[in-house]
């Protein structure tokens, strides 16, 4: 199984488009990144308030089993035509994105020793 | 140093063992592609050049048996050294595993430095990579315009299928680039992931 591997999704919201951005993702997103294996960890929005003017930040976390739950959902995922479909939809959403994969700092020395 | 990685898919199984003594005879080192490889082919082959003249003069004869009846099909790479490096340059009986792929999305061009160098450091933090060599592509045949041959040899298949897959430098660092869902995707999805064992290192 392997310590628990961290999908963060970075998503920097067009001005006032942020409550319509996590509504696709919910959507479209979320169900086909479950089927994949990944677990909701959560939804943080910055500031937490919609704003209408300016851009808010969705930080959306999932998890997944290890360095073999990680190569689960990427492998599925990008033959897809599904996720980039989406994220094609998403795009006059989206000011800017970044996706990061992590582990908590103390499981560090576990995932690296392979 | 120029390589040409020839990933050959047999149309006559039978005819393996003629393919693989028509190659060797121009110079090339053959092996079985092994079990588990991806659009790997059913042979691999590799051949060195000290220049591009030298390949464009063996290139009529390569061409010759990579069309021949019992060839269904090869992806084809010529390239010229970026950088590689040796840990084990000795090494016998390991496995030399060759990544074709097609550094070819629109942002490509602006990204390529950074991604060659983020290859390039994968043998510092997986020490089971023991010789590698990053090519970039001057001449391409087969499913896709491959722009880059990135080859490893490992002690065992175990180094392949276990550290350099496992290790976090790979799928947290590296695999963005690969990766359509990551904005910093370049690397198109159609890839030749093969390997093989030649008996001998062809990168040391």
């Amino acid at each position: 199984m392997g310590p628990t591997v961290y999908i963060i999704d970075d998503l920097v919201a067009a001005p006032g488009k942020g409550h319509e951005l996590l509504g696709l993702y919910r959507e479209k997103y979320a169900p086909a990144a479950r089927a994949r294996g990944m677990v909701l960890d959560r939804e943080i929005v910055a500031p937490p308030l919609w704003l209408d003017e300016l851009s808010n930040r969705l930080l959306i976390t999932w998890t997944v089993a290890g360095a073999a739950g990680w190569w689960g959902q990427g492998v599925q995922s990008r033959f897809d035509p599904g996720v980039a479909a989406f994220w094609d939809e998403a795009a006059p959403l989206i000011a800017s994105r970044a996706r990061y994969f992590g582990t908590a700092e103390a499981d560090i020395a576990e995932v690296t020793h392979v | 140093m120029y390589s040409l990685v020839c990933l050959v898919h047999l149309s006559d199984v039978a005819a393996e063992t003629t393919v693989r003594a028509e190659l060797q005879e121009l110079g090339a080192a053959v092996a079985p592609v092994m079990e588990g490889a991806f659009n790997g082919g059913d042979l691999a082959a590799r051949l060195t050049f000290a220049s591009e003249a030298d390949w464009r003069a063996s290139k009529d004869a390569v061409d010759a048996v990579l069309v021949g009846p019992a060839v269904a099909r090869a992806d084809t790479a010529l390239s010229r050294d970026v950088a590689g490096g040796a840990a084990n340059p000795g090494m016998a009986g390991g496995v030399w595993r060759g990544l074709l792929l097609a550094a070819n999305k629109p942002q490509a061009g602006e990204r390529m430095d950074q991604f060659e160098s983020e290859l390039l450091l994968m043998p510092r933090y997986i020490p089971a990579i023991r010789n590698w060599r990053l090519g970039r592509v001057i001449a391409a045949t087969g499913e896709a315009n491959w722009t880059h041959v990135w080859e490893q040899e490992y002690e065992d298949l175990g180094g392949l299928l276990g550290p350099y897959m496992l290790h976090p430098y790979h799928w947290a660092q590296i695999d963005r680039w690969f990766d359509p869902e990551c904005p910093d995707w370049i690397v198109d999805t159609r890839l030749c992931h093969s390997f093989a064992q030649f008996g001998r290192s062809l990168l040391g």
